[in-house]
């Protein structure tokens, strides 16, 4: 059976690695009890798929791992066997049963979202930031240049932000961004481009860094998968919801 | 939440800051109000080297049993995290809790190699720690040394409040005794001292007078009070399945050099080879039965996740129970998806039918060392392997349908001659040809044979102690002999040599057979900032040789200098359970080129079964 785990990673766990995160769950599967399943071939691998890799420093609450099985199990099961295994910083928050055609995460994925707070920066200058956040958004593009092999090019990052908004206390921002194979938008670009936009020199780079990011959840598109681009926000959804077995009972 | 002894900026502006974080799963917590001991313990140098040792996880695992102690681990940090320690006045500390190192009741250092005694400083003054033990107050650690090294642990002495020399599983927990004891009666760290000179093994420096010859050679070592030990007794472990292994090993977040379960199925090595000091020091060879080994690979794997194992001695083909062990491991390692990995063994028919049954279809290379290019070579250090041998091996493993070969070889061991470092080429030479006499349909391309050699470093306790090293200039010679006569072989187009510089080995011979009088010489390296000299892009050959110059230290004395029979050593006050007459008796062997048999053929009375009468000394 296919299972997909929703994951956290908090605390100074952050500062482990998404390779070593990755050889971390799989040990952790080889752990719990469970028959994990194998790739055929000379050298077989587990079946275990990571939707997005995070970056070092960020943590996050909405993280996706799939994973094949070679037996039939309750789910809360399987969620109480790998949990067991699990050292403090990491902790799966949800499981669902996948239908058999399901697709992998990496190519569900379309957007993520972040909580960003202010780590090494004044208080004004992220007021001032979140004050802007509006008539930011509103723009109908935001340029910025980005390097790339061949030199600069202009970018339109506006279409690749679903949602921008203060968090409900104001002492974060909220945003929702495109992620995955398709369009990948880095929200540290987004940030940057906001400061620059409220006046500020743009923090590239800088250490330690001025805002801590922490990602809230991964998401794809709702019912038809198979479409490519974004056009609906709306139709955006976590992926713990899709691709779901359908219950048989 | 866990404590973190860096900040997450500093965790965010250095390499792999998961090496600094703690938490593995496996590592050991405990309350600092149930326990009274806290045992720090270090391997001296990065992360990923120091979590690859069994030794220290057989200790951790041990110390952390017992309830009123707490061992945690402790490494050397990288550069880049020394220097932001240094600026920001941070000090070194221990993963588990992230509390300073200086807390600690017992920093435990590991030396495994001479070249890590500047990191051994290095850890020492980042932990704020005095560097000698001298200037220690009842306030700092008692700092204690383990390892090989401790076969010749004089250099260091200063530098340590004792050495354990031997086998660690044997008198710690006497000693751990001892010290609650003296913690409890608040005994002063100089009385605790002395009284843990009298605990088997345990080896206080500072008890102890080095008295030199005009000639520099030592005149008397001698204890400096009444009731200390002359002699230190090795400690060894009779019978291993008397001990704890560890079935729950760390698990580190970062891909240590050694990432897999590790299965310790022998101690000691019955083979006499003259040049290897484990094989010497760590007789006599003791396995462990089947039915252990195959619960403690389960259990690890099980406690782990691991998808490797690997089996480790210094010989396993020598392991009786080989064949039978691998029957019962492999049903079990199939169906998890388990790779086995036989690091160590010898190539003749049974061990290409165990590689094969373990690794499929799939063929990777098989190693020789032969460590000498000539038959005549390999009779004076007494290798035990035969021309006859090696390309009977070699012709089975081409057969099987290997193709790639790496032959491990030593430059400048005792008696060696040009023709000697040209018959390494030949060797090589040889077991290609061996390769391309297959029938051309029935072979797939070339063969690959690489030939890679190291020099020879002459050690305590073994029948080479006597013997001098060569200059740094003669072995850069002789390897371009060797690559020279590589060129010019029939085969040269499926040959490959590697070789390393030479300064390297040089200075580990200087420590290795050093005396007391070195310490300085060692603090003085620190000094200018050396660290990391064991691996290449650190180590500064120039600071060296300079500093010698500077203290009026002849480097050649320790490294270059062949002994007198009767000379006393530095490290002669341990007792291996070796003889040195037997030692003697190896060497002159060596000198004529005669072989002498291995344990299981006949007792050569190395004197292991006066002191031990153990593992192979009883076998029928």
């Amino acid at each position: 059976m296919k299972i997909r785990f929703k994951f956290a990673k908090t605390g100074v766990m952050r500062f482990v690695g998404h390779l070593d995160t990755v050889r971390y769950f799989q040990k952790a599967l080889r752990r719990s009890g469970l028959k994990p399943a194998y790739s055929n071939g000379l050298s077989p691998h587990l079946l275990v798929t990571f939707a997005s890799p995070l970056s070092v420093g960020m943590t996050t609450e909405g993280d996706y791992i799939d994973v094949v099985i070679d037996e039939e199990r309750d789910v809360r099961e399987i969620l109480s066997m790998i949990r067991s295994q699990l050292s403090e910083g990491f902790s799966l928050s949800d499981a669902v049963e996948l239908s058999d055609h399901a697709k992998t995460p990496m190519a569900l994925l379309r957007a993520a979202s972040y909580q960003i707070t202010p780590n090494n920066v004044s208080e004004e200058v992220f007021k001032q930031c979140i004050a802007n956040l509006d008539s930011f958004f509103s723009q109908s593009q935001i340029n910025v240049s980005k390097k790339t092999k061949k030199g600069e090019s202009i970018v339109d990052i506006r279409p690749m932000i679903y949602r921008l908004k203060p968090d409900e206390s104001k002492t974060g921002i909220q945003m929702q961004i495109a992620a995955g194979s398709i369009r990948h938008l880095k929200p540290e670009l987004v940030v940057e481009t906001l400061m620059r936009f409220s006046g500020f020199e743009e923090p590239v780079n800088v250490l330690p860094p001025v805002f801590h990011y922490h990602r809230l959840d991964l998401y794809g598109i709702k019912g038809n998968s198979s479409e490519r681009e974004v056009t609906d926000p709306a139709k955006l959804s976590p992926l713990l919801l899709l691709d779901i077995k359908e219950e048989s009972c | 939440m866990r404590k973190s002894a860096l900040s997450d900026d500093i965790l965010l502006r250095i390499e792999k800051p998961a090496r600094y974080i703690g938490g593995e799963f496996n590592s050991v917590m405990k309350d600092l109000s149930d326990i009274s001991i806290r045992f720090a313990m270090c391997f001296p140098d990065v992360y990923e080297i120091g979590m690859s040792h069994l030794g220290i996880a057989i200790l951790y695992d041990m110390f952390n049993r017992r309830q009123d102690t707490w061992c945690e681990r402790v490494y050397c940090p990288w550069v880049d995290l020394e220097t932001i320690m240094r600026e920001e006045s941070i000090p070194l500390f221990a993963l588990e809790s992230q509390d300073p190192v200086k807390d600690f009741d017992f920093l435990g250092i590991t030396l495994q190699y001479e070249m890590c005694y500047t990191n051994v400083l290095q850890v020492l003054d980042l932990a704020d720690i005095p560097l000698h033990a001298a200037d220690r107050t009842e306030d700092d650690p008692i700092v204690i040394g383990g390892g090989p090294c401790t076969y010749n642990p004089e250099p260091l002495a200063p530098f340590f409040d004792m050495f354990y020399i031997g086998e660690g599983e044997v008198t710690y927990d006497q000693l751990l005794d001892i010290y609650r004891e003296c913690k409890q009666n608040r005994v002063s760290r100089a009385e605790f001292l002395r009284k843990a000179a009298s605990v088997p093994g345990i080896y206080v420096p500072s008890l102890y007078n080095a008295d030199y010859n005009d000639d520099g050679t030592l005149h008397s070592f001698v204890p400096l009070e009444d009731g200390i030990p002359e002699k230190i007794i090795r400690q060894v472990v009779t019978d291993p399945s008397d001990i704890c292994y560890p079935k729950r090993p760390v698990i580190p977040f970062v891909k240590a050099v050694q990432d897999r379960v590790v299965l310790e199925v022998m101690r000691g090595c019955i083979r006499g080879c003259r040049f290897c000091q484990a094989g010497m020091t760590y007789r006599p060879s003791r396995s462990r039965s089947v039915d252990e080994l195959v619960d403690i690979a389960v259990s690890s794997l099980e406690a782990t996740g691991y998808d490797e194992l690997s089996l480790s001695s210094l010989s396993t083909s020598d392991y009786k129970d080989l064949e039978q062990l691998i029957d019962r491991l492999l049903p079990y390692l199939h169906e998890h998806n388990i790779e086995l990995e036989l690091p160590s063994l010898r190539i003749d028919a049974v061990s290409l039918e165990i590689m094969k049954r373990i690794s499929g279809i799939k063929r990777g290379s098989f190693t020789f060392a032969p460590e000498a290019g000539t038959q005549r070579l390999r009779d004076v250090i007494n290798k035990g392997l035969s021309i006859e041998e090696i390309t009977t091996g070699a012709r089975l493993a081409f057969e099987g349908g290997w193709k790639r070969v790496k032959l491990y070889f030593m430059l400048g061991l005792p008696t060696e001659t040009d023709e000697d470092a040209e018959g390494i080429a030949a060797l090589s030479n040889d077991i290609a040809h061996l390769y391309y006499e297959i029938p051309k349909e029935e072979r797939i391309g070339r063969c690959q044979i690489t030939a890679s050699s190291s020099f020879f470093v002459p050690k305590p306790f073994t029948p080479f102690q006597w013997s001098a090293m060569l200059d740094p200039e003669d072995y850069h010679r002789r390897t371009m002999i060797v690559k020279d006569a590589v060129r010019r072989q029939t085969h040269a187009k499926s040959l490959r040599y590697q070789y390393h510089g030479s300064k390297m080995s040089y200075m580990e011979a200087v420590l290795a057979r050093g005396d007391r009088r070195l310490a300085d010489f060692i603090e003085a390296l620190h000094r200018k900032g050396a660290r990391y000299d064991a691996w290449t892009e650190f180590f500064d050959a120039d600071r060296w040789y300079q500093t010698f110059d500077e203290l009026g230290i002849d480097h050649a004395f320790y490294a270059m200098r062949e002994r007198d029979l009767d000379e006393l050593f530095p490290w002669d006050f341990i007792e291996t359970g070796l003889s040195k007459e037997y030692l003697k008796n190896e060497y002159r062997r060596a000198v004529d080129g005669k072989t002498t048999p291995h344990c299981r053929q006949q007792c050569t009375g190395c004197g292991m079964k006066q002191l031990y009468h153990g593992g192979v000394c009883v076998e029928d």
